[in-house]
């Protein structure tokens, strides 16, 4: 069999939370395997709302409808295990969380224990320090594994939860505006590391910002009112937009 | 002027408001460390004296006290800890809110009620008779509402940061429950020693699961047995002066208990915030 070449497809997708229609007709919307997919849009554009579908977190709300097609790999999300669907779409939330009552070894080590993706003590460790050179992390805290992970900046918190997402080798990681809430550098350093990361596996973000999703971007999809306006390579959405909103987004008029 | 005025006003009403318990503390501080020093550190395991016998100790009361506290929360812990996780999980369910409500009103009921109720139906009824754990029983529906409520505001706080990070983590059910519960382990802890120091100094109810004969010492789990505040209940209208002192000693020891407790569970708050 052909290995599908998306790693999501998606048709007719619509999400209501609480009777409120928030996701309006996403049809026909591809995710290509090994690239950034950015989803773009202003504030309340449901840009979140989509990324959390994608892994059925969404889900844990109360009063949430979703009806359509979401595939990852061919397969309907809908129909697979929620938990097994979650081990393969990691999810990084906007504001950095890591589990400040653990250390920053612990934070990693936390759910390959509790998933019981390692056999022992040996294994643990390498899987921890591996996630931890693959967010960029890891010269920066060799020395102090044991230490709690509120000792990190905003910056280094987030590629915690980065590296937390990553050591459960994840075929796609979901970011919901990760750099909003950390200062410039530590915004840089994890763009750098999104783009490394990409040979790995895919990755959707979730931006506001058009800036960043031209810089880092493959493909771009621009959301305004629940509706999916345009979506295709970044250097067409940024250069050739072929709807109004999304050349008055992409100028930052909208 | 106005403000250095105002700033004296309240200062003398506050003043005024706790010169009474000041005063009462003080006494109790006085009389009591005069009974704990007079018969030595022995205080705390020698049986209480007989009447005009000179002094004693609370040994046999201290150590039913221990064994009930201990008892009641052994009852207490598990059934608070699944309320609170059910609760906290179910937010929206019926028989959460149900959960919740009837937790509420436990509080607030006369602990009295629930000593003639467990006499009625565990001492009578189940013929358990009076012991330390018909005793533990009416403790334990007392703490149980302190350490549930304890739990559910503490777990909240740790659902609503973790739930969603949990299962992002491909955690299933029972393990997101528990980063939850261990996120907020010191809240619950917390709620557990606020618990125990309301149920140390608890009396209504031991005045019908218990037995007024001071001195026995425990020989198995069903002995008869009693407590410091009914030891304190029973001495303090006695006529006999060395019985009052030994109830005197016996109220700095339980409130030595309760402070120490109290104190535990500021120090956990505050490292929590």
């Amino acid at each position: 069999m052909m290995e599908a070449s998306n790693a999501f497809e998606i048709y007719n997708l619509n999400v209501w939370i609480e009777e409120k229609h928030i996701l309006k007709d996403i049809d026909n919307l591809q995710i290509p395997k090994n690239k950034i997919f950015s989803i773009m849009g202003p504030s309340g554009s449901g840009k979140s709302t989509f990324l959390k579908v994608l892994n059925r977190i969404l889900e844990l709300k109360n009063r949430v409808k979703i009806s359509g097609v979401v595939k990852l790999n061919g397969e309907d999300i809908f129909k697979m295990d929620p938990v097994q669907l979650r081990r393969n779409v990691g999810i990084v939330f906007q504001q950095p969380n890591p589990f400040y009552h653990m250390s920053i070894f612990d934070n990693i080590a936390y759910a390959l224990k509790a998933n019981g993706f390692v056999k022992n003590k040996r294994e643990l460790e390498e899987r921890v320090i591996e996630a931890l050179i693959k967010a960029n992390l890891y010269d920066e805290v060799k020395d102090r594994l044991k230490k709690p992970a509120s000792v990190l900046s905003g910056g280094q918190q987030q590629r915690l939860v980065i590296a937390r997402a990553l050591a459960l080798k994840p075929q796609v990681l979901l970011l919901d505006e990760p750099t909003s809430q950390i200062d410039v550098v530590g915004a840089r350093k994890i763009e750098e590391l999104l783009l490394n990361l990409k040979e790995q596996l895919t990755i959707v973000l979730v931006s506001h910002i058009p800036q960043q999703a031209a810089r880092i971007s493959d493909y771009a999809a621009l959301l305004y009112d629940g509706r999916l306006i345009e979506w295709g390579p970044s250097e067409r959405i940024f250069t050739h937009p072929q709807n109004e909103l999304t050349e008055k987004f992409v100028a930052g008029r909208l | 002027m106005k403000d250095k005025l105002i700033f004296l006003f309240t200062l003398i009403c506050t003043l005024i408001i706790f010169s009474p318990f000041l005063w009462l503390v003080l006494d109790l501080i006085i009389k009591g460390l005069n009974t704990i020093i007079a018969y030595g550190i022995d205080f705390l395991i020698a049986e209480p004296p007989l009447p005009g016998d000179g002094l004693g100790g609370i040994g046999t009361v201290l150590e039913g006290t221990l064994f009930m506290v201990l008892i009641a929360s052994l009852i207490s812990i598990p059934i608070s800890l699944s309320t609170a996780v059910y609760v906290v999980m179910n937010e929206r369910s019926k028989f959460a809110f149900l959960f919740r409500f009837l937790t509420e009103s436990l509080l607030e009921f006369p602990t009295i009620i629930i000593g003639i109720s467990v006499f009625i139906i565990f001492a009578k009824g189940l013929k358990l008779g009076l012991n330390g754990i018909t005793a533990a029983i009416a403790l334990s529906i007392i703490m149980i509402p302190y350490t549930t409520i304890q739990a559910i505001e503490n777990m909240k706080q740790s659902r609503d940061k973790y739930l969603e990070t949990g299962y992002a983590l491909g955690l299933s059910d029972s393990n997101v429950i528990k980063l939850i519960v261990s996120e907020g382990r010191e809240g619950v802890i917390t709620g557990i020693l606020i618990g125990m120091a309301k149920i140390f100094g608890e009396t209504a109810p031991l005045l019908f699961t218990t037995v007024t004969s001071f001195n026995i010492f425990l020989k198995n789990l069903f002995s008869p047995v009693s407590a410091i505040p009914v030891l304190i209940f029973e001495y303090a209208f006695s006529p006999y002066e060395n019985w009052h002192d030994v109830a005197w000693g016996a109220s700095l020891t339980l409130m030595f208990i309760v402070i120490v407790l109290f104190t535990l569970t500021r120090f956990l708050i505050r490292r929590k915030i």
